[in-house]
């Protein structure tokens, strides 16, 4: 009920903050036009989520082939490696991961898609490498003794009894994403930050208002989705 | 049939299992018991080779079991453990057809060997449908049994299965498992360091310390003559009697012309429960019945001690 009314909401602040053109323009008489006049928020919505999953989908994979590999026999000496790196890795700011970026890979939507993929990488890897060693070792040991391959171990046994820690280091990620893509219009990404951005150059504070609405919208959603997908998760596995 | 040829295993230069040779027969039931550290859970493992050894040969049904790929190996043998290690996310029905989808049957196949193997653990079919968080230690273990029996191993290992569970819920389960390994013919090896649990299941049993074999027999060998003052002592030195005395059954020393008064004892219950009948009612001779009910003779307190 309340995931189906944010929605609608956030809907309506995609399709039509032109309607509230009268509203900012009685809030703030000296800017015009009232409303973000660039692309439309439907058009910046789109190339923020692509960016946002596109990053996220290289995150995953990256984070949880990480995790996977520091939870196998051969990757174990290098678990201790990866925890640091992803514990340290987030005490970076993500203005900091894209202001490396920009030097390397220029301006655009290339840098803020690496940036993004990376900094998304750290909260999947941690919590996929908790939940995958988090098995219990007689669950395991039974396995082993039924004869599943590793790879079947791994698919039908760790992967789906660490899916609900795997997820909520997805659910993270994607948040922290949503929120940081604005800042890839600083660096000349198109994002739902343009009209941030904009607006704090140009001292157009509504424009400010607008993208951030939006942008606060589409992560409450998101995170609302997750936690409908979490729930139907734990019904599927319901665990010890 | 289980071959242990001249088996050794170390760890870190220290044997942990040092030339174990002995034969568990086929269908024999057989219990490999000792104190902790002795290495009788390490020499079952070394069987489906979660535990790799480091000398000597095992031969499984008279083939080398180095010579087998891994799964293959492992598919062929049941394996219960102590906290049963059931896969928390499947459903009992799921867990049990384990090994047979590893195996490829066919799902009907799969589906009427579940069917089977619940009544054999004797669990009500409704439970199938269940996630093991919902039974009791008790059902989880006879889940983990019907598991492992589940592609029809000819061998059977169990390690401590009943370790973890309530004196009562285990004599039942006890009770059970030899009503299976009658039934089903399995060889069975079980770790325990429970010597009455083997004494009252074991055709067999072979007794570990500091991962040497010190002896191997029936427990009737084993309780009447200890091969040295280690497995006197660790069968149970003073008690050992009583042990010897539950091996036999009221039957085997029933007098037939005797009479007796009060209630009667089966002729198939155990000598010990004729002894501490006669001490509560301060009798020496108890009637005996049959397996009809039928009264056939008596026993008497003198011809416990033949």
């Amino acid at each position: 009920m309340a995931l189906a009314a944010i929605t609608l909401l956030f809907v309506l602040s995609v399709t039509a903050m032109p309607l509230l053109a009268p509203v900012f323009a009685w809030a703030f008489p000296a800017i015009v036009p009232p409303v973000y006049a660039g692309d439309s928020f439907a058009t910046l919505f789109l190339y923020h989520a692509a960016l946002v999953v596109t990053s996220s989908i290289a995150s995953i994979v990256l984070g949880l082939g990480g995790a996977i590999f520091a939870t196998r026999r051969a990757g174990a000496e290098f678990r201790p490696l990866l925890e640091a790196l992803a514990t340290i890795g987030q005490t970076f700011p993500p203005v900091a991961v894209l202001a490396i970026a920009v030097p390397a890979l220029g301006y655009g939507d290339l840098p803020t898609f690496v940036a993004l993929a990376l900094y998304g990488i750290l909260p999947i890897l941690k919590n996929s490498m908790a939940g995958i060693a988090g098995v219990s070792p007689t669950v395991l040991e039974a396995a082993d003794a039924m004869g599943l391959r590793p790879m079947q171990r791994l698919w039908r046994v760790e992967l789906p009894l660490a899916a609900p820690l795997i997820l909520a280091g997805v659910r993270v990620s994607v948040i922290v994403n949503i929120g940081t893509a604005t800042i890839g219009s600083t660096v000349g990404a198109v994002t739902l930050g343009t009209p941030i951005i904009g607006g704090l150059i140009g001292d157009k504070l509504p424009y400010v208002i607008q993208g951030a609405i939006v942008v606060g919208l589409f992560a409450i959603v998101a995170d609302m989705g997750f936690e409908r997908l979490d729930r139907r998760l734990r019904r599927l596995a319901a665990r010890q | 049939m289980i071959e242990f040829d001249r088996v050794a295993k170390n760890y870190d230069g220290r044997p942990i299992v040092a030339d174990l040779s002995f034969t568990v027969a086929q269908g024999e039931f057989c219990a490999l018991v000792g104190s902790s550290g002795s290495g009788k859970s390490t020499t079952l493992r070394m069987i489906n080779r979660l535990i790799e050894r480091d000398g000597g040969t095992i031969r499984l049904d008279g083939q080398d079991i180095a010579t087998l790929p891994l799964e293959q190996l492992r598919r062929r043998i049941g394996y219960v453990i102590q906290s049963a290690g059931l896969f928390p996310h499947w459903t009992i029905r799921n867990n049990i057809a384990t090994v047979p989808r590893l195996l490829g049957w066919p799902e009907d196949r799969v589906s009427k060997r579940v069917d089977e193997l619940l009544a054999l653990v004797r669990l009500d079919p409704a439970t199938g449908a269940k996630y093991p968080h919902q039974l009791s230690g008790g059902q989880q273990q006879r889940v983990g049994v019907a598991r492992a029996l589940a592609a029809d191993p000819s061998v059977l290992l169990m390690d401590e299965p009943f370790g973890a569970l309530d004196p009562i819920t285990r004599d039942a389960l006890r009770v059970e498992l030899r009503a299976i390994h009658q039934a089903t013919g399995k060889t069975i090896l079980m770790v325990t360091h429970d010597i009455d649990e083997a004494v009252q299941l074991a055709d067999k049993i072979a007794i570990l310390a500091d991962g040497k074999l010190v002896q191997f027999g029936t427990p009737a060998e084993i309780l009447g003559h200890p091969a040295n003052d280690f497995v006197r002592d660790f069968i149970g030195g003073t008690g050992i009697g009583l042990k010897l005395l539950s091996l036999q059954r009221v039957g085997d020393h029933l007098r037939p012309g005797l009479t007796a008064t009060g209630a009667s004892i089966a002729a198939s219950a155990p000598l010990t429960e004729a002894l501490s009948e006669m001490i509560l009612r301060h009798t020496d001779r108890l009637p005996v019945c049959d397996d009809k009910g039928g009264i056939a003779g008596a026993v008497a307190l003198a011809d416990l001690v033949t």
